[in-house]
């Protein structure tokens, strides 16, 4: 063999330049298939500018968060916003994150708190009280003392709960509000607590950041958005083509196969679902689970193994679904029955020409629910009915509706 | 990836602007530091800056060439096989004389990903070993650089100035080791694309080694160097090409690699099983729905087997800095009936996947056969309803959390492609 290096020499330059080119253009399109050049993310497929579905997904809250927003380029600036949103929430209200403000409020026993902390700490305790304590914002240190906190898992003995049970009381959390001057940097409210008690939003902060981002979308503009904290879920508007969100509801079961209860529609609401089925762990051939009764400091066991609720409140929806879940089927009932079914009946609403405000506020606190009993009955309202139906692995339910 | 298209523009560069570079390579130099700057820069921002714009984005993807080291690699590669090159050939010919201008510039954009990358393993003071092993890099290519500036280079005596450079052969090997560390741990544990990454650099770092050993055997031989290199290059492409497909087939064959998902943004999917569904995973009408349970990927009983980094660290509180990095990474966690693995995909800084890759081996409350494949059923299930989404906490078992946490905290820290 022998090599000319004049030939060689002559091409080389143009075939170097061709070569590299190429390969270049090779090299890039294939990476793009891995994505290693890929913008927003896109669902229904279509060229940036035209208005497609933008997706987000981040961790946070100790939960993976979904969230789809229709509309144009500028979705993209509004879910980096709320993905901001929800960052700045998690480090003002985590319990875990001694910065927060509730955990600066557990170390000293007061402190005072900014606007929207206030605000979901005056929020939770009304659902405190009108469940009666069903759901009691400090009964965080008897759910460490099971170990739902850390992971380590243990059975408390009697005596310890009862001790811990002394400071489980939210009653004696006291919210003194601030003249409200409307500037956001100063203090809302001062809070405080007595020794020994530890506060914890947690059943309620995801239910009120899903509202907020849900408002700030529509304030934005947006007509169509899917919002899931980590299985909470809320819409905005309807499905892009216009048809009503399909929401499954997750089966409590633990040998279900399709893992789907059944299919709620759903539109311009928040549909959050609790059950025991998502924490827990076992001993000793018992099941416990992180949803502790308050009365009894251990896991609530009425007769319940899922709560769905449907509202346009987030924070509504997140603290009752927790709040029912401990009160069982008769209370969750009645509850319901006191606070919701009373506007509920969609044709008075429709024909009172003279809301008022009472009626407004009334519908603001109407909800519909869907309780799963460990007999394996579904209790649906009325509300619900009409656009939920039961996945065909349950199809032989027996499914009753309030009335 | 990323390499290669480095590599050809520095090709290009040295084509159209060697001339200019030689001579008056300031304006490289400035342009190079600007860039690393820039790099850094981006590096410390967190990610959601530049989720506005594309244009923001595109910045973001190009100074990631200077942040991940690519461009680096690229330099040093070219420098180092300007030393291998048959003298006089055109490659030497072109590339020798801005040797040094070369590895200025590659020294510069060093410092630059140096920097971006290594802040965030000094930040959370995470001195392991591949951190070590970049340290002694940058220390081993100080002098290099130092001496590589003629007017440092006109102050030595020639001959020590030669013998210092040889420690060019020691960073080039080191290189390859820096690279190896980040890249090995993936692709043992069977991520698609990083076993073709170790090939590749396999091939680079080995064809040097036969191409710089032949060029001083066969120094006077011109024709039989020249023949002895092509024939070892081509060796070595041969004999990578058949690892590479060896691993494929082993991989296919233990059902243990998992597909870069190309989602094209599809909402993240708790594992697509392998084989399986073929068309149906995303085929709904471009309705991608979230799903409630996990689904795994084999009918592997050895799931265990898969080569973890490790049990993390696991906290509740989640990490405040979520700057994550592209690729894919593994977490372990606590779950209610036994340790869980999985493995978590992040495109575009966003998490794309979540697959579980090592499931609780406690057969009393977790049947992998069984239950794993109830898991696929209630994907599949799912799909076909046409669901967009599920209440009820999808990941809440407290495992999974554990072992998407874990993984993310490599995400923030891992090293780019």
């Amino acid at each position: 063999m022998s090599f000319s290096f004049k030939r060689i020499r002559r091409n080389i330059k143009h075939k170097t330049m061709a070569g590299m080119a190429l390969i270049l253009s090779v090299a890039i399109l294939s990476g793009c298939g891995k994505g290693s050049f890929q913008f927003p993310k896109v669902v229904d497929g279509g060229a940036v500018g035209e208005e497609i579905m933008h997706v987000s997904t981040i961790f946070a809250m100790d939960t993976v968060m979904d969230i789809q927003v229709y509309g144009g380029e500028e979705a993209e600036g509004l879910l980096a916003d709320a993905d901001n949103q929800i960052r700045t929430l998690e480090k003002e209200l985590s319990v875990t994150d001694e910065n927060s403000e509730i955990a600066g409020l557990n170390a000293a026993g007061s402190a005072e708190l900014s606007k929207e902390p206030a605000q979901i700490m005056k929020e939770a305790l009304m659902y405190c009280d009108s469940t009666d304590g069903a759901l009691d914002i400090t009964i965080y240190p008897v759910l460490r003392a099971w170990g739902f906190t850390t992971g380590e898992y243990q059975v408390p003995g009697d005596e310890e709960i009862a001790g811990l049970l002394e400071n489980v009381d939210y009653r004696s959390v006291k919210l003194e509000e601030a003249d409200a001057d409307g500037s956001d940097d100063q203090a809302a409210a001062l809070c405080t607590i007595p020794e020994g008690m530890q506060v914890d939003l947690g059943s309620v902060t995801k239910g009120y950041t899903s509202r907020k981002l849900a408002q700030y979308f529509r304030d934005n503009g947006v007509t169509s958005a899917l919002i899931n904290l980590g299985g909470n879920v809320e819409c905005v508007g309807n499905k892009p083509n216009g048809s009503k969100w399909n929401v499954a509801v997750k089966s409590p079961f633990k040998d279900s196969d399709s893992g789907i209860l059944g299919v709620i529609q759903a539109s311009d609401e928040a549909i959050i679902t609790s059950g025991g089925y998502e924490r827990y762990f076992e001993e000793n051939g018992e099941t416990y689970w992180h949803i502790i009764d308050p009365s009894t400091g251990k896991p609530a066991r009425n007769g319940l193994i899922s709560v769905t609720i449907i509202g346009k409140d987030g924070l509504m929806c997140d603290a009752l679904s927790t709040a029912l879940f401990v009160k069982g089927r008769d209370g969750a009932i009645d509850y319901y029955r006191k606070y919701s079914a009373a506007s509920t009946d969609s044709s008075s609403v429709a024909n009172d020409k003279t809301a008022n405000a009472a009626d407004a506020a009334k519908q603001e606190s109407s909800f519909d629910m869907i309780l799963v009993t460990t007999e394996g009955d579904v209790y649906i309202t009325p509300g619900a009915s009409e656009r939920f139906s039961l996945s065909s692995e349950y199809h032989d339910l027996s499914l009753h509706v309030l009335d | 990836m990323k390499f290669l298209i480095s590599f050809c523009l520095i090709v290009l560069l040295v084509q159209i602007c060697g001339d200019r570079l030689r001579k008056k390579p300031l304006p490289y130099y400035v342009g190079a530091v600007i860039l690393a700057a820039a790099a850094i820069t981006v590096q410390l921002m967190p990610g959601d800056i530049f989720s506005g714009s594309i244009a923001l984005k595109t910045v973001k993807a190009v100074l990631s060439y200077i942040s991940g080291g690519a461009m680096v690699g690229a330099l040093f590669t070219l420098v180092m096989f300007a030393g291998a090159f048959v003298q006089g050939s055109t490659l030497a010919k072109k590339s020798m004389p801005v040797r040094a201008q070369l590895s200025i510039l590659g020294g510069i954009l060093a410092i630059g990903h140096g920097i971006a990358l290594g802040q965030s393993f000094i930040k959370r003071l995470n001195f392991t070993v591949e951190f070590v092993i970049s340290l002694l890099l940058l220390l081993v290519m100080v002098p290099l650089f130092v001496t590589s500036f003629t007017v440092i280079r006109k102050k030595m005596n020639p001959k020590s100035w030669k013998k210092l450079q040889r420690l060019a052969y020691l960073f080039y090997l080191l290189t390859f080791i820096h690279i190896l560390a980040f890249e090995m741990p993936k692709a043992l544990r069977g991520v698609k694309g990083y076993a073709l990454n170790v090939f590749a650099y396999f091939v680079v770092f080995v064809s040097y080694l036969f191409c710089r050993i032949f060029r001083s055997v066969y120094k006077n031989a011109k024709e039989k160097m020249l023949r002895a290199q092509v024939i070892s290059v081509v060796a070595v492409l041969l004999i990578a090409a058949a690892g590479s497909f060896a691993v494929a087939a082993n991989n296919a064959r233990n059902n243990k690699s998992e597909d870069y998902v190309d989602n094209s943004g599809n909402l993240p999917e708790v594992i697509v099983d392998n084989e399986a569904d073929g068309g149906n995973s995303h085929g709904n009408d471009g309705e991608y729905p979230e799903v409630a349970g996990a689904r795994r990927t084999s009918e592997n009983e050895d799931a265990g087997e898969i080569l973890a980094s490790g049990p993390k660290e696991v906290e509740v509180e989640s990490s405040e800095s979520y700057h994550y990095i592209d690729g894919t990474y593994y977490g372990e966690g606590m779950g209610n009936n036994g340790k869980i693995g999985v493995n978590v995909t992040i495109q575009s800084g966003m998490i794309s996947a979540i697959e579980i890759v090592k499931f609780p081996d406690d057969a009393d409350y977790f049947d992998v056969e069984k239950d794993g494949s109830k898991m696929t059923q209630q994907m599949i299930a799912i799909q076909n309803a046409e669901v967009d989404t599920v209440s009820g906490a999808t990941y809440s078992s407290e495992g999974l959390i554990d072992a998407v946490s874990a993984a993310l905290k490599e995400a923030e820290s891992g090293a780019s492609e």
